[in-house]
């Protein structure tokens, strides 16, 4: 009952929130209304400068650059520092070797995409973003990382981090991780994980982690030590089993989808609260299985066990 | 032993039973509904029933049945038939015998009020329960909700709050959740004027379609800055999103038995977002669902027109 009550809560805020769900703008250079432009694409353009009425853009929240190769970022940057609601800034697939110095110009900065620049040097990125002290989410999905340095320790405020589509096996990622206090989200999916190493369980602050379509067969006990995680993302990979490990955790959905999963064990018959959500979709679990699921977990918000094959 | 357990269990019952007085009442109802997403008939039995104990404690409860052959529902045009059955009860304080709260339901707007009874104060709570079905290429937004009522009553004026949302819990179970009709909200006010009924309300209603947790959830509508994940839908209907906010005006007259309840309203998928999102993000039912959020708001509308066959079989 507590959603809808959200709900109507919401429905009474919602008219106070203009700028919720803006559309983005593709950068016209007649454009005449530009304090009215929210969110602005300018990908893909084969910029080398921004463009000069950049800055009357006043109330732009949300920029888009990626895919300008041959665009000047250090003057870029300075333009766009006087844009003092500027929080999203995307510079995907820009073949970026480094970040420009004056990037920490950009004060209010809350997110950066940096995907697709697989040749960024990494350390030294993340020691000039140490800078930005608003930063909350950050974006490094494909860009061919095996390890994450120590120096992303320095993004203090830091609550959301993709790092979808890498290499990352390193088990000093996690504990280096670990040191952002106020990180809340982790993505590791796609990484080609074959076993999670137990400095997972030094991630005691995450609360949400996304391990999909890797290849994992189980997990680490200490998986047992993130007190705070809630939502655990397992789908695509190669369990046979639902985990035991998590049985002593506070997890409320655990995604399990597109495993080899055949048994539900017996040890999840007295599953414990706050588990509710349970998704078991393209497994391999038998008519009787899926009743003894049904059985074990009534009562559950949501228990989805589709396509079995 | 037995027996005298049962004896005395039926004089208790005999005895306690001198203090209840109610009434009961029901119809058949056939309505007419003309909407922006919605184009159909119905076909309803309502029974509803009150009793007092000892002068100031009263229940009520009704059940209505529905069948609805349509032509378009949730926006989608489609010839088949859809059918419910909800179940509502309260129990409260006061004298509760003027019927008013036989609309207290959402899926039934015919109230069968008896204009003639002199006190009908009543403030309750209670329940209601609705197992939607739904046949042919829609039948997968068929679900069973559950909320609460709450109803504050004079004898002529009636206040009630009416909030579902979708469930799966027992008795519920096997349900789908957020998905098709997941919530709804109605608060509404009635009065009577002689023979006649007015109201007027306010509600809300959300849909959205049924997510594929068998895949991955990605980025897209409803990711405004890349950085949640968002779900997938199962197909068809994959993009079948509604958030209708609107205002209730109702009509009945004893006279000739023609009822009106229209509607009007926005059905706006930013708003659905705002407060899907809001829910999800804040309450870990990550991920968000995939609403079109750069769509523009569009007119929401219901005409209701209904009839009902009564015998007054209780008077």
């Amino acid at each position: 009952m507590n959603k809808l009550l959200f709900i109507l809560l919401s429905v009474i805020t919602v008219s106070c929130n203009h700028t919720y769900f803006s559309d983005t703008v593709i950068y016209d250079a007649s454009q005449q209304k530009h304090e009215k432009v929210i969110r602005l694409d300018l990908s893909g353009e084969n910029l080398q400068q921004l463009p000069e009425d950049i800055e009357q853009y006043i109330n732009l929240r949300f920029i888009n650059l990626s895919n300008n190769p041959k665009l000047d970022l250090t003057a870029a940057f300075e333009q766009l520092k006087n844009l003092t609601n500027l929080t999203v800034l995307k510079l995907d697939s820009n073949g970026l070797e480094e970040l420009p110095s004056n990037i920490n110009h950009i004060v209010l900065l809350q997110n950066l995409s940096l995907s697709y620049n697989p040749t960024l040097n990494l350390d030294k990125a993340l020691k000039q973003l140490s800078s930005l002290t608003y930063l909350t989410a950050l974006n490094l999905s494909h860009n061919n990382i095996v390890e994450i340095p120590e120096s992303v320790s320095g993004l203090v405020q830091l609550k959301n981090i993709r790092l979808s589509d890498n290499n990352i096996n390193s088990s000093l990622t996690y504990s280096r991780l670990a040191k952002i206090d106020e990180l809340k989200f982790l993505w590791l999916d796609h990484n080609n994980i074959k076993e999670l190493p137990v400095s997972v369980g030094e991630l005691t602050q995450i609360r949400e982690l996304y391990l999909g379509n890797n290849s994992l067969k189980n997990l680490p006990k200490e998986i047992e030590n993130c007190d705070k995680l809630c939502v655990l993302y397992l789908g695509g990979n190669e369990f046979k089993d639902l985990p035991n490990e998590i049985l002593e955790t506070k997890l409320r959905m655990l995604v399990m989808y597109g495993n080899q999963i055949t048994t539900i064990p017996k040890s999840y018959k007295k599953i414990k609260p706050p588990l509710s959500i349970l998704v078991l979709d393209n497994n391999y679990l038998n008519f009787e299985q899926q009743k003894i699921a049904t059985k074990y977990f009534t009562g559950f918000f949501l228990l989805s066990m589709k396509n079995q094959k | 032993m037995k027996k005298i357990i049962v004896i005395g269990l039926l004089l208790s019952i005999k005895s306690f039973s001198r203090d209840f007085s109610g009434t009961i009442n029901g119809a058949v109802t056939i309505n007419i509904l003309l909407g922006t997403q919605l184009k159909a008939v119905n076909l309803g039995l309502s029974i509803f029933g009150t009793t007092t104990y000892k002068s100031n404690t009263s229940f009520e409860g009704g059940i209505n049945f529905n069948f609805s052959p349509f032509i378009q529902k949730y926006g989608i045009y489609q010839g088949n038939t859809s059918g419910s059955l909800e179940l509502f009860g309260l129990a409260g304080y006061g004298q509760n015998n003027n019927l008013l709260g036989s609309n207290a339901g959402l899926t039934k707007h015919t109230a069968f009020y008896d204009y003639k009874v002199k006190n009908g104060k009543f403030y309750g709570i209670g329940m209601v329960v609705i197992l939607n079905k739904i046949f042919g290429d829609l039948k997968k937004f068929g679900n069973k909700q559950g909320g609460f009522i709450l109803r504050f009553s004079t004898r002529q004026n009636s206040v009630v709050f009416n909030m579902v949302n979708d469930v799966n819990a027992r008795p519920f179970t096997k349900s789908g959740t957020d998905m098709g009709s997941t919530a709804r909200a109605m608060l509404s006010y009635t009065t009577i004027k002689g023979i006649e009924l007015y109201g007027f309300g306010f509600g809300l209603d959300m849909f959205t379609p049924e997510a594929d947790y068998g895949q991955a959830p990605r980025g897209g509508n409803n990711d405004e800055d890349g950085t949640v994940a968002v779900l997938i839908n199962t197909k068809p209907y994959d993009d079948l999103f509604h958030l209708n906010l609107f205002t209730s005006v109702v009509y009945q007259s004893m006279n000739n038995n023609i009822n009106f309840d229209g509607r009007i309203g926005v059905d706006s998928y930013k708003l659905g977002a705002f407060v899907q999102n809001r829910i999800h993000d804040n309450f870990g039912l990550y991920p968000r669902f995939s609403w079109p959020v750069t769509k523009k708001n569009r007119f929401y509308s219901l005409l209701d027109l209904n009839t009902f066959y009564n015998q007054d079989f209780n008077e």
